[in-house]
């Protein structure tokens, strides 16, 4: 009888970690405080301590400060943002929950600023002061905050292995009991075992900017496995930034289309007027984006970005000046992107001109409020769950309607999940897994890498962008324009079959464009289901909110191989805000 | 439509193979090249111009070119 060992190192633990990330090792180092001999391995496709989208956001946390008032921020976000989607207890949950966090990392040896008391210095916000509530705060940390997370774990005898992709999860009937995965640069297979699996290497992107890494493997290997996902129809990022000139990571701007007006502050149009004098900048007053199609379709475009008022400019200055805390690692970073400019910019700075990107960033998973997915054994974290844990209810989550949300989830859901998912291993024992079931999925992962000529990750991309990418799928959906972008994802996965791979780079590639179609699958899908425009989603064709018939959770699972959606009402009875 | 891609440019005669620019690539752009036993720039098309290598690099010989 062959053994399972021809096929592949075998691995055998109690916790894998899926993503090395903050949320990762937050779960990891939290793991191991529950148990100290629990056996965890924290696994990355690239290399823990600078992987994920963590490193190269905008290095803020959100946070409410023990003292501001978590009711009037759940009265502003239920009604504002989340717009009755959201699962109040854990959005009172995350709300509290998202200082411990704080003081959690810094425990764990994560930098940030002090006031002369000792205390984790709180900053209030950047922005405007007319959409500047006082629980709009932040706790500043630097670029290299996993660095010290990777070294707590270590001491805490995580075990970190770097370069490997999991591409599949192990199941055994409902329970997963581990996954698979391949090293990225020297092809080896590996099978990993485990009595308990956790889902933390990100959501559905579309590989760019801050979340190109994130292309949702894991999302996607959990809806394979028959999970439950939740919310897809309100994951529509809308980006900004400056059109052939400052184009990095930091600088695209993830913006929602309802509750960021006060980026109006920073536009004007071609006449100069500014867009915050011609537009609501109310939070819940009218539909950002379709303001500014608007002003472009009127003549008056393009829209142009005011450099010298920006965030880009101001956003470590501002930052810095309040707390006093330099963060080094960012600052030295966003010289070194001013200084691209400067050398290589060819539009003038401080006028340039705004470029939008709309696309789905799906972080689907539904999950209780321990994180935990609709699948035994198998729990899912940070920007995997953030709108499937739906606490942050109609909106893109992250940011959830809040800047250095992401942060604050990731954390907030490792120190929620951790517990649970410990539990979970010390009380059942390591699975069998049978050596049939990962031949046939290692022969699928390989498969790109038989081909000679077909279709190449990079041309997938492509096709898969320019499939999903027309701004009406986002902003002037109808039924018609919804079953057309469904129909053009059709077509660019029946062309994923003859994806090849020329290396373990490009084998990689092609697994992560695999598991992109399923982010604006799910949000079109999600999106025709919904006969209604609430929060982020908006339908031409259904324009008002339907309270009567829709507040429901949309739900998507995979049945015999076909894309399945089916309504749970939200128990607005039960939560404490409610509709008036 | 041919992608525009960034230009990294590594000074291998500065490159002291301390690897830490391979380290801080969060897309497999900078790989080891056991022949020359220095970093290079395997796959420049998958850089999202983050410059955490150039950042990473103690020698600082390490120059991402946007595609602009």
């Amino acid at each position: 009888m062959p053994r399972i060992e021809e096929l592949g190192e075998v691995i055998t633990i109690d916790m894998l970690i899926v993503g090395g990330s903050i949320g990762g090792l937050s779960t990891a180092i939290r793991a191991k405080e529950e148990s100290p001999d629990l056996n965890i391995l924290v696994v990355d496709k690239q290399t823990v301590g600078w992987s994920g989208a963590a490193p190269r956001g905008g290095m803020v946390i959100w946070v409410l400060s023990p003292e501001d008032d978590i009711e009037r921020l759940m009265e502003f976000h239920v009604n504002n943002l989340g717009c009755f989607l959201n699962d109040q207890e854990l959005l009172f949950e995350y709300s509290r929950g998202a200082y411990n966090a704080i003081e959690k990392i810094a425990e764990w040896g994560v930098a940030m600023p002090r006031d002369d008391g000792g205390n984790i210095e709180i900053t209030k916000v950047f922005q405007p002061p007319h959409f500047n509530p006082d629980y709009w705060s932040y706790v500043c940390v630097d670029t290299d905050l996993l660095v010290p997370l990777r070294k707590t774990a270590r001491q805490k005898g995580v075990k970190i292995l770097n370069k490997v992709q999991v591409v599949e999860l192990l199941k055994e009937e409902d329970r997963v009991i581990g996954a698979v995965g391949f090293n990225i640069v020297d092809g080896r297979f590996y099978i990993f075992k485990a009595k308990t699996t956790v889902l933390a290497n990100g959501l559905c992107g579309n590989r760019e900017g801050l979340y190109a890494a994130s292309c949702g493997e894991g999302v996607a290997a959990a809806y394979r496995a028959g999970a439950e996902m939740r919310n897809a129809e309100f994951s529509n990022m809308v980006m900004f930034g400056m059109r052939g000139g400052y184009t990095s990571v930091g600088t695209y701007y993830t913006i929602s289309f309802i509750n960021k007006p006060p980026m109006y502050t920073l536009m004007s149009n071609a006449s100069g007027e500014r867009l915050s004098n011609l537009y609501d900048t109310n939070p819940a007053g009218g539909n950002f984006l379709l303001n500014i199609e608007n002003e472009i379709n009127e003549g008056r475009g393009p829209i142009y970005i005011d450099v010298e008022e920006s965030m880009l400019k101001n956003q470590t200055d501002i930052l810095e000046t309040k707390s006093h805390w330099p963060r080094k690692k960012f600052t030295s970073i966003e010289r070194r992107h001013m200084d691209k400019v400067k050398k290589y910019g060819k539009n003038p700075i401080p006028k340039a001109e705004a470029e939008f990107k709309v696309m789905s960033n799906c972080s689907p998973v539904k999950v209780d409020h321990h994180m935990k997915t609709t699948l035994e054994g198998l729990w899912a974290i940070g920007d995997t769950s953030m709108g499937g844990s739906s606490w942050a209810g109609a909106i893109v989550a992250p940011p959830g309607g809040m800047c250095g949300s992401g942060l604050g989830n990731a954390m907030f859901a490792a120190l929620r999940g951790a517990p649970s998912a410990t539990r979970y291993a010390l009380e059942t024992e390591t699975p069998e897994i049978k050596y049939s079931d990962v031949k046939s999925i290692k022969e699928k992962i390989f498969a790109p890498m038989g081909r000679k000529k077909g279709l190449s990750p990079d041309e997938a991309i492509l096709a898969l962008k320019e499939a999903t990418s027309p701004i009406k799928y986002y902003l002037h959906r109808n039924k018609t324009n919804l079953e057309k972008a469904l129909s053009k994802i059709e077509e660019v996965k029946l062309k994923l079959s003859d994806l090849y791979a020329e290396d373990y780079h490009g084998l990689c590639k092609c697994h992560e464009v695999s598991s992109m179609t399923l982010g604006p699958e799910l949000n079109f899908m999600a999106a025709l289901t919904r006969t209604e425009s609430r929060g982020t989603h908006f339908r031409e064709d259904y324009p008002e909110r339907d309270d009567k018939n829709w507040l429901k959770w949309i739900i998507i699972k995979q049945e015999a191989g076909k894309m399945k959606a089916h309504t749970e009402p939200v128990p607005i009875e039960k939560y404490k805000i409610k509709l008036v | 439509m041919l992608k525009k891609i960034a230009r990294i440019e590594i000074d291998s005669d500065a490159c002291s193979g301390c690897k830490q620019c391979i380290e801080a690539c969060f897309m497999d752009v900078i790989r080891w090249d056991e022949d020359l036993q220095k970093s290079s720039a395997a796959y420049p098309e998958d850089c999202q111009l983050c410059l955490f290598c150039e950042d990473a690099c103690p020698e600082q010989c390490i120059e991402v070119i946007p595609p602009w």
